[in-house]
């Protein structure tokens, strides 16, 4: 092997290691190469979401919490961006609303999973928990009501009759 | 040849290291219980579970503020293990679905800790399914529970020493270890089961304790399915702890989950088996329950009360041969001694006014408080007179808050000791009678015919009997009245 081949082989050694890292790479360089898509930033939105999460609120560390839900609903939003249907992005960036207590943005991506996923009842509840918060009971029941028609499981349509008694009940006391 | 002859031997010796590895070179033993009039050997801890702080329409942080203050001021327990489900995972909301976990439970359940002065010697927390949805490493239960805090662990082991000897108990994780939300769908996003670590961790614990009297375990879930088929239970390394349950003679199995109370025994691929208490929750759905369990002289006693109510009464000894449903493997039986001891334990804030016992359903004997130790009462019974077989003890205690009966079955059994007119010596009048009956001049019943046949003695010294009198049970008794042997 002469030695112009052999800085020719490994060049391109190099070149495929590069490649290979660049793709391996998270963030802005997966963006740049378009290999980025609505998988990789639901990934690492979920990352954020778990260090702030199960790292930091159980500490107290609100402030170092609500940083990274904050960085995990803008890598949501950039997969949903990406493809406004996953389904996955849209119940990540639910309950990341749903831990801030933004029950209006909950309730609108548990509202959007349920649409993308019609079987999936516990989007369902979750929207009509966050409706409750919202002092919606009408639209929340419209939403176990909307679930019911999506199952004939009889434990489920059990359950999901006795939260449209309980919000009933709720609304009849008004109390939580 | 010689080839696979080193080979067979090689395996054989890798079973051997394999299996003499995994058996314990010493265990507790469930079968040392013993009846004595020792009243310093007694100790006793409150087991309950599933507090659900967080539950809506519950009385669940009122109970489990009762429970660490009044209740424990009262019955000043060894400890209390909560076996799981400290947290509702609902924040409180109106469904009661589980899609925490909620920070502000955990700061409810530290609070109420916290103001009764609760610390990690003496309060053993585990997690149950509700503190493990959606969080598969257990981060909230780690930050805020009492042994999580204090050990890094969700798994706990603790001894206790005293007169007794020494105790092992363990606290396990049976909760699912997927983080998986709570799910509509069976089994309902709970795992549960003990996986290897786990498992290791509990095999490591009992080897570590070889010198226990006896080993006393709790995990949340059931070990197998209940009656109620949406109960989950150990879906995964079931049979891994049962067998080290068994190999390591544990006594005692105890778990909540359910929401009832219950006592039974688990005896599937066990020797003999496991006392398998289920204690209903104390925070969430009625009744708000917890127990009291007590070991007097390595005998397992147990009571569940409701949350509240007083006074609360246990007998300690003699053991209950009917505890946990069955014919109890591990209680004694009782000789027919005219002075046998009864313990019970009574427990309420108000004074105890009067303690007594009785026997099959006779007369009220009182009861005295034991010097030292003002909780335990005894008194002293008289079986001399009694068949063998089964008979009921009662004890009734009498206190400011009201009136409670406890009632145990025991069993007596004849003593083989030549006393034949029972009035507590052996002397000549004893080998006389004995004489008469194998002449012929006396008949004898069954009872008396047992204490006369006193030949062959036991190693121990002691009659053993051969099941008929004749004229070596009266030789024997004179050997006896003239001092040439003793019992």
């Amino acid at each position: 092997m002469t030695k112009k081949v052999f800085l020719r082989r490994l060049q391109s050694v190099a070149a495929a290691a590069l490649a290979f890292a660049l793709l391996s790479l998270p963030g802005a360089f997966c963006q740049e190469t378009g290999e980025s898509d609505a998988g990789f930033h639901n990934r690492q939105g979920m990352e954020y979401f778990k260090k702030g999460f199960y790292d930091h609120a159980p500490k107290k560390q609100a402030a170092e919490a609500e940083r990274n839900y904050g960085l995990a609903i803008r890598e949501f939003k950039a997969a949903i961006s990406k493809d406004a249907a996953h389904t996955e992005a849209h119940r990540n960036l639910a309950r990341v609303y749903y831990v801030q207590k933004n029950f209006e943005g909950a309730a609108e991506e548990y509202r959007r999973v349920a649409e993308l996923d019609p079987h999936d009842l516990d989007a369902y509840v979750n929207q009509a928990l966050a409706l409750i918060e919202l002092k919606k009971p009408v639209e929340a029941i419209r939403a176990l009501e909307n679930a019911k028609s999506h199952t004939c499981d009889p434990k489920a349509l059990e359950a999901l009759d006795s939260y449209i008694s309980k919000v009933h009940a709720h609304q009849d006391t008004g109390v939580r | 040849m010689i080839h696979r002859t080193q080979h067979y031997l090689r395996n054989l010796m890798f079973l051997i290291i394999v299996f003499g590895l995994s058996s314990p070179l010493s265990a507790a033993d469930p079968h040392s219980a013993y009846y004595s009039t020792d009243s310093d050997k007694v100790m006793w801890f409150i087991h309950a579970s599933d507090s659900h702080i967080g539950a809506s329409g519950s009385t669940d942080s009122a109970n489990l503020q009762w429970l660490t203050g009044q209740a424990r001021n009262a019955i000043n327990p060894s400890f209390i293990v909560m076996t799981g489900d400290l947290t509702d995972s609902t924040n409180g909301n109106i469904f009661g679905y589980p899609n925490g976990p909620y920070q502000a439970e955990w700061d409810q359940y530290r609070d109420i800790l916290n103001s009764n002065g609760v610390d990690a010697g003496s309060y053993f927390d585990i997690p149950g399914n509700h503190d493990a949805y959606n969080d598969q490493y257990f981060s909230y239960y780690l930050a805020n529970s009492v042994q999580g805090r204090a050990t890094g662990r969700t798994q706990a082991s603790w001894t206790r020493t005293g007169p007794w000897g020494k105790y092992h108990f363990l606290g396990v994780n049976s909760a699912g270890n997927t983080g998986d939300h709570f799910s509509f769908f069976w089994p309902y996003g709970d795992n549960a089961g003990l996986d290897s670590g786990e498992l290791s961790f509990i095999s490591g614990e009992m080897a570590a304790n070889p010198d226990a009297e006896l080993t006393l375990a709790f995990g949340h879930h059931p070990l197998a399915p209940t009656e109620n088929e949406t109960d989950t239970y150990l879906f995964y390394g079931k049979d891994e702890f049962v067998s080290l349950l068994n190999g390591y003679g544990a006594s005692l199995y105890g778990y909540g989950h359910t929401h009832v109370s219950s006592e039974k025994f688990f005896a599937e691929n066990m020797t003999d088996g496991v006392f398998y208490f289920n204690v209903s929750s104390l925070g969430k759905d009625s009744p708000n329950q917890y127990t009291v369990t007590a070991i007097d002289c390595n005998g397992i006693s147990s009571v569940t009360q409701s949350v509240g109510t007083w006074p609360v009464l246990l007998i300690t000894a003699p053991m209950d041969r009917r505890l946990g449903g069955i014919v109890n493997p591990y209680a004694y039986t009782i000789s027919n001694s005219a002075s046998n001891p009864i313990r019970a334990l009574v427990f309420d804030p108000a004074p105890v006014t009067q303690v007594q016992y009785r026997v099959n359903g006779g007369s009220w004997q009182p009861m005295t408080s034991v010097p030292g130790n003002q909780r335990l009462w005894q008194g002293t019974w008289d079986a001399s007179a009694l068949a063998e077989g089964e008979l009921t003890l009662d004890v009734q205690a009498a206190t400011g808050s009201g009136a409670r009966m406890d009632t145990i079955v025991t069993y007596v059994t004849i003593l083989h000791d030549g006393d034949l007119n029972r009035n507590k010596v052996i002397d000549l009048a004893d080998a006389l009678l004995d004489l008469q009956i194998v002449v012929g001049l006396l008949a004898a019943d069954d009872t008396t015919s047992r204490i006369g046949d006193v030949f062959p003695l036991g190693n121990d010294g002691r009659p053993l009997g051969d099941g008929s009198i004749d004229v070596r049970d009266t030789i024997m008794i004179l050997r006896r009245v003239v001092g040439l042997t003793t019992w």
